[in-house]
């Protein structure tokens, strides 16, 4: 360097950011990058809110073309008209129906052999008066006549065995004249069914 | 005019911030986040709806066989039914079955009162499928025919038997004598056969 000229370092990057750095650090720079950011992350959130309800707006009007198919309104009546149909109507129909066949089935009388069966257990030594059947106890009932008290038991054992009953009711004789005794009988026919 | 000094400076920045966060959150954001709830919400129900009437619209053929299906079953099971008949229809049927067995009527009766079967609670007539009759009749002739008539009752689907009375001395069966009877008639209604 010459003699006579005063040094003096120059340094441009040196200066320029001690001026930034007073701009940069000066009170009114940092609440103006302050307001900056809070805008920017505001724009932000509102943005992604935006851009969400854009989606689901989408989204929304997909799925109402869907329900506001006209021929998806069509098929949806018929599938809500054959439910009901079914499962109100139909069901209770056939419910009905299979009630009504479970009692008919449940609930034969005495037929012609057994009506038989149960009269020859009588035997000519047994009368039988005022027979009586109810079919919502499943029970025939009578009055009975004999001359000979002995013989009852032996009546009620056949009756037993011709296994149409699934109990006998047997609560005593009673004389009702010099020749005959007078009892009651209540009989239970088997494997009815009651339920109504 | 003299210079703003640094407090005011800080509440004149803090007020602008406030003020820009106030108006964001309140003209902005919110809004647009209430309105994107309420799309969201319109969208939960919508998909409710597409969901069922997706899931009914998938069932419908399912549905059909089992209605055509459950109405086959139902007209094998009323096989054997009549349709709910006026009374006259009714009497004609029982006094056919006992003068068919060599009874003599001496009287019959039909209750009025047609019950459905079962009784329903909320007594909707619309609902009744089945309903019943109540024949009562007093008879004259022999157990023996008495006996036929219980073996065709047993075997009918729509008719039982549901009281007998026989009166006086009987060991021989066939001998003739009083009988009173009632059948149970089963008739159905409101049902497509």
């Amino acid at each position: 360097m010459p003699k006579g000229f005063k040094s003096k370092s120059i340094n441009f990057i040196e200066a320029y950011k001690q001026k930034d750095n007073k701009f940069i650090y000066s009170k009114s720079f940092k609440s103006v990058v302050l307001l900056l950011s809070l805008v920017f992350v505001l724009s932000g959130v509102y943005l992604y809110i935006h851009l969400q309800t854009v989606d689901q707006k989408k989204e929304l009007k997909a799925i109402n073309n869907y329900i506001n198919d006209t021929n998806n309104i069509n098929l949806y009546d018929q599938a809500l008209f054959s439910e009901n149909q079914l499962t109100a109507v139909l069901f209770a129909q056939k419910n009905n129906l299979l009630s009504i066949k479970n009692i008919m089935d449940g609930d034969a009388i005495f037929g012609k052999d057994d009506f038989k069966s149960f009269f020859d257990c009588a035997a000519n030594v047994i009368i039988i008066k005022n027979f009586e059947y109810r079919n919502t106890t499943a029970a025939i009932t009578f009055v009975a006549q004999t001359m000979d008290v002995t013989q009852i038991p032996s009546y009620i054992e056949r009756l037993k065995a011709t296994n149409l009953f699934s109990s006998i009711e047997y609560n005593g004789y009673e004389k009702k004249d010099d020749l005959n005794y007078s009892f009651n009988l209540t009989c239970y026919i088997k494997e009815v069914n009651t339920n109504e | 005019m003299s210079k703003l000094t640094k407090r005011e400076k800080i509440l004149i920045n803090l007020l602008i911030i406030v003020v820009v966060l106030y108006a964001s959150l309140n003209f902005l954001i919110l809004p647009a986040f209430n309105n994107l709830n309420d799309i969201k919400t319109q969208k939960e129900n919508a998909s409710i709806s597409k969901f069922e009437m997706q899931s009914k619209i998938n069932n419908l053929e399912a549905m059909q066989n089992n209605t055509i299906k459950t109405q086959n079953e139902i007209k094998v099971l009323l096989d054997g039914f009549d349709l709910m008949a006026p009374n006259e229809q009714v009497e004609r049927k029982i006094s056919d079955i006992l003068l068919a067995n060599n009874f003599t009527i001496n009287k019959l009766t039909i209750n009025d009162a047609d019950k459905a079967f079962p009784q329903l609670e909320n007594g909707d007539a619309t609902k009744e499928y089945i309903k019943k009759k109540y024949v009562i009749s007093e008879i004259y002739g022999s157990v023996n025919n008495l006996t036929n008539i219980m073996d065709y009752v047993n075997n009918l689907k729509s008719i039982r038997i549901s009281y007998l009375n026989l009166e006086g001395n009987f060991n021989d069966l066939n001998q003739n004598i009083n009988i009173s009877i009632e059948f149970e008639v089963f008739m159905y209604e409101n049902i497509a056969s």
